[in-house]
């Protein structure tokens, strides 16, 4: 049997979820908390296999008291917030999976709790998507500061250019597509454009053709 | 057995079978698909891999299940999905290409749980100032997984 906590200070949210979980004969609802401070004692006391966090909630949010619950119980997190720092915030804070509200059917919420319940983890294809780019630019981020890459650091010091900006111009060098550099990075067309917007202004030029020359030519 | 687990979906039209990586090169290059789903022992070059990435989004399947085995895939490659023999049911599959295909991610259970761990500890080595991680290490070799068997089956699927 799972034994579960749900945290969520949305009545009606947490009572639904109590009602769905009920028709899984594998799990029980052992208790509900409304704000990140009663989950904490609540978990505490009742050790539930699972929690499943809500993140916006009164006296203490879900992304403040993730770690601590993680000492007592496996971190589900359910939240309608799907921004990237907060999702990968609960990961690298201990969470075992991300689902966000109206993303997702009903069955993956028991596939997810008993993946986390079993030591394993559930990412919603939101929370996929940002943590194999944040994995990615943590790796890029490492291996800068372990000196391997030398040569881009001394671009940065002339452009000021971010790691991220650098991959970014080095595909665009390469002759590849906004669309390519996309798939590529992970990164959506739009954040791409932005990011050669920044490059563009950090090399002083004013369009891709300029911004090649100047940094094949540097 | 994937492209007929893929053709009953309606949102999802399978538009070439490829049996190597090479064939998948050429079909990629005619088909434009969406998304393309390729077996991680079709190839070792990385040169292929990259332009399928290039030219669709990619969905690596594979047998392997070791941490390392799988950062690397997650880090070495430019997969937007990681699919785990062994550890996806057949929906998973249709459920993979879709999110893939309008530009979010899907990974396994497993793979989740190594990416969610990667994150957590490569924050704590950044907070012990400790040098970094496996993930950039030469790789103990993606194509070596002993026992599997040697059937090559990159396929390539659209969402129309």
């Amino acid at each position: 049997m799972i034994d579960i906590l749900i945290v969520d200070d949305n009545p009606i949210v947490r009572a639904a979820l109590r009602g769905y979980l009920a028709s899984a004969d594998d799990m029980a609802v052992v208790g509900e908390a409304g704000d990140g401070r009663t989950a904490l004692s609540s978990a505490q006391r009742l050790r539930p296999a699972v929690t499943l966090l809500d993140h916006r909630m009164p006296i203490a949010d879900g992304l403040s008291v993730v770690t601590q619950l993680t000492g007592h119980t496996a971190v589900l997190a359910l939240t309608s917030d799907s921004g990237e720092e907060l999702i990968s915030g609960m990961l690298r804070g201990g969470a075992r999976g991300y689902l966000v509200h109206g993303e997702f059917e009903p069955v993956e919420l028991l596939r997810a709790v008993r993946a986390v319940a079993a030591g394993q983890a559930w990412l919603s294809p939101r929370g996929a998507a940002v943590t194999i780019s944040a994995l990615r630019d943590q790796a890029l981020r490492d291996r800068e500061t372990a000196g391997h890459a030398d040569r881009i650091r001394r671009m940065q010091d002339e452009f000021g250019l971010t790691p991220r900006e650098r991959e970014v111009v080095e595909l665009l060098d390469a002759g590849h597509s906004n669309a390519a550099i996309a798939r590529r990075l992970l990164l959506t067309e739009k954040t791409v454009k932005n990011h050669l917007n920044r490059v563009f202004a950090k090399l002083g030029v004013s369009n891709r053709t300029e911004a090649t020359m100047r940094w094949s030519g540097r | 057995m994937i492209g007929a687990a893929l053709s009953n979906h309606s949102q999802i039209e399978v538009v070439g079978l490829a049996g190597d990586a090479r064939q998948a090169l050429a079909l990629t290059r005619r088909l434009s698909p969406t998304v393309t789903l390729l077996d991680n022992r079709a190839t070792r070059d990385l040169h292929q891999v990259n332009e399928l990435a290039d030219r669709s989004s990619l969905i690596m399947m594979t047998r392997r299940t070791e941490h390392r085995a799988l950062v690397a895939l997650l880090l070495r490659t430019p997969v937007r999905g990681l699919l785990v023999h062994g550890h996806f049911e057949p929906s998973d599959l249709a459920s993979a290409v879709t999110a893939v295909a309008s530009g979010l991610g899907w990974l396994s259970p497993v793979a989740a749980a190594v990416a969610a761990s990667a994150l957590r500890d490569a924050k704590d080595d950044r907070a012990s100032c400790g040098p970094a991680d496996d993930a950039t290490a030469p790789d103990s070799g993606d194509g070596h997984a002993s026992g599997d068997s040697p059937s090559r089956m990159p396929r390539a699927a659209r969402n129309p």
